[in-house]
């Protein structure tokens, strides 16, 4: 066997080899790549994932919030800006503190220091102020007047009957909404709510580029392509070889 | 050549710096735009309210559900005024519209928080949509010419010219 077929072989035996083990992670990257280079159409940014095995691996842990503010039916719990209305996530990535959350005509009203949100029952949108649209902020506190609403911020208090026009309120002391301890049939639904989450864009981020399997994960990563640049070399060089030994016609 | 690579990498921090704060620009509050269309009438809020068929046609307009079951506008006359808001790629665009005998009369940006696409301010882009009218069909009876790199911010706009109409159009039957 000549010097030349040797090293054919040998080069063979472990682009074969190595081509296999490296196969795995060709189509990790490609298949990762792929949904990447489609993040809008799978609307990947928009789904989470609550897997616990995967959060435990990412080291995440969530804030359960003991304490809300209670409607007529229902409850309203916040943390991490994140806001949880009888058990359904009613906004994510909130980042004014809450002062109050009412029961009020056929909606809920819910006040940040900036914003005064209107949602019906089932978590709806009717209508949110801010700025101009509010008699003033920030807003301290948020209460009833009988049927009316009370807004009690820097400039004093202000209420109204259908949250567009608002008057100056100098009446007897409203009721204002007070943050309370939830009950504890309710904690269960809020664990659920307030599991820790990550998008699955980030995911996929952190598989196509190697973090989530730690910090050497990139460096597998690198070294996964270094190989299949040399596996490239190797494909061309042997497949030039074998096309050479071929019977010319 | 230390100095000089330091100074290069604070002047490219810095133009990151100013470009990211950039990114969210108030052009007008609210107030300031009302005072701009009611100069001496001040005007009392209304609310205009979506039903079913309302909120399945705003959205048919939107490409989305509507983002609130109750819109606020301002109203004199024959005019109305209506702020506004709606994505264009990642962040919602604040706009103000005054709709004048089911025509538009004015577009204003109010805010905008994109990153790319804030040629849409430019009177120039705006003044496109003045007299522009509702088809039928809920679309506009005139082309709006985009603007390159600003095709969603475009795109976002001439959804809520047409949003601003159909309201208007509401508004009037109510």
């Amino acid at each position: 066997m000549s010097y030349r077929t040797k090293i054919l072989r040998f080069v063979r035996h472990w682009h074969a080899r190595v081509g296999v083990i490296t196969a795995l992670f060709l189509l990790l990257l490609a298949i990762s790549g792929l949904a990447l280079n489609h993040t809008d159409v799978l609307s990947l940014a928009k789904r989470d994932v609550k897997a616990t095995w995967l959060m435990h691996w990412y080291g995440l842990k969530s804030t359960i919030p003991t304490q809300g503010y209670f409607f007529k039916e229902g409850y309203l719990a916040a943390a991490d800006g994140r806001w949880v209305m009888d058990g359904h996530l009613l906004r994510e990535g909130a980042d004014q503190p809450l002062v109050g959350a009412v029961t009020w005509a056929e909606t809920r009203a819910i006040a940040s220091v900036e914003t005064l949100y209107l949602y019906t029952p089932q978590g709806q949108l009717v209508d949110k102020l801010s700025d101009a649209e509010l008699p003033g902020k920030p807003i301290k506190q948020l209460g009833l007047a009988g049927d009316k609403l009370v807004l009690e911020t820097v400039r004093g208090s202000f209420v109204s009957i259908d949250a567009l026009t608002w008057l100056q309120y100098n009446g007897e002391q409203p009721i204002w909404s007070k943050w309370q301890t939830l009950p504890s049939n309710d904690l269960s639904e809020v664990k659920k709510a307030f599991a820790p989450s990550l998008p699955l864009e980030r995911i996929i981020l952190d598989l196509h580029s190697g973090r989530i399997f730690g910090r050497y994960g990139p460096l597998l990563m690198d070294l996964a392509a270094l190989v299949l640049i040399v596996l490239s070399i190797s494909g061309v060089w042997i497949y030039l070889r074998i096309v050479r030994k071929l019977p010319q016609h | 050549m230390v100095k000089n690579t330091i100074a290069t990498l604070a002047c490219v921090l810095l133009l990151m710096i100013s470009s990211s704060a950039q990114a969210i620009q108030q052009y007008l509050t609210s107030e300031q735009f009302l005072a701009e269309v009611y100069s001496n009438e001040p005007s009392k809020p209304q609310a205009l309210w979506l039903n079913k068929e309302t909120a399945k046609q705003v959205e048919k307009i939107l490409g989305h559900a509507p983002n609130q079951m109750r819109q606020r506008y301002w109203k004199i006359g024959n005019s109305s005024a209506w702020i506004l808001e709606e994505i264009g790629k990642e962040e919602p665009i604040t706009a103000g519209f005054v709709v004048a005998d089911g025509k538009i009369a004015q577009a204003r940006i109010l805010t905008y928080r994109e990153s790319r696409g804030w040629e849409v301010r430019y009177p120039a882009f705006l003044k496109q949509f003045q007299g522009v009218q509702l088809q039928a069909d809920d679309y506009l009876n005139q082309h709006i010419d985009g603007i390159s790199g600003a095709t969603l911010s475009v795109n976002a706009m001439v959804r809520m010219a047409r949003l601003a109409l159909y309201f208007d159009k509401l508004s009037r039957a109510e």
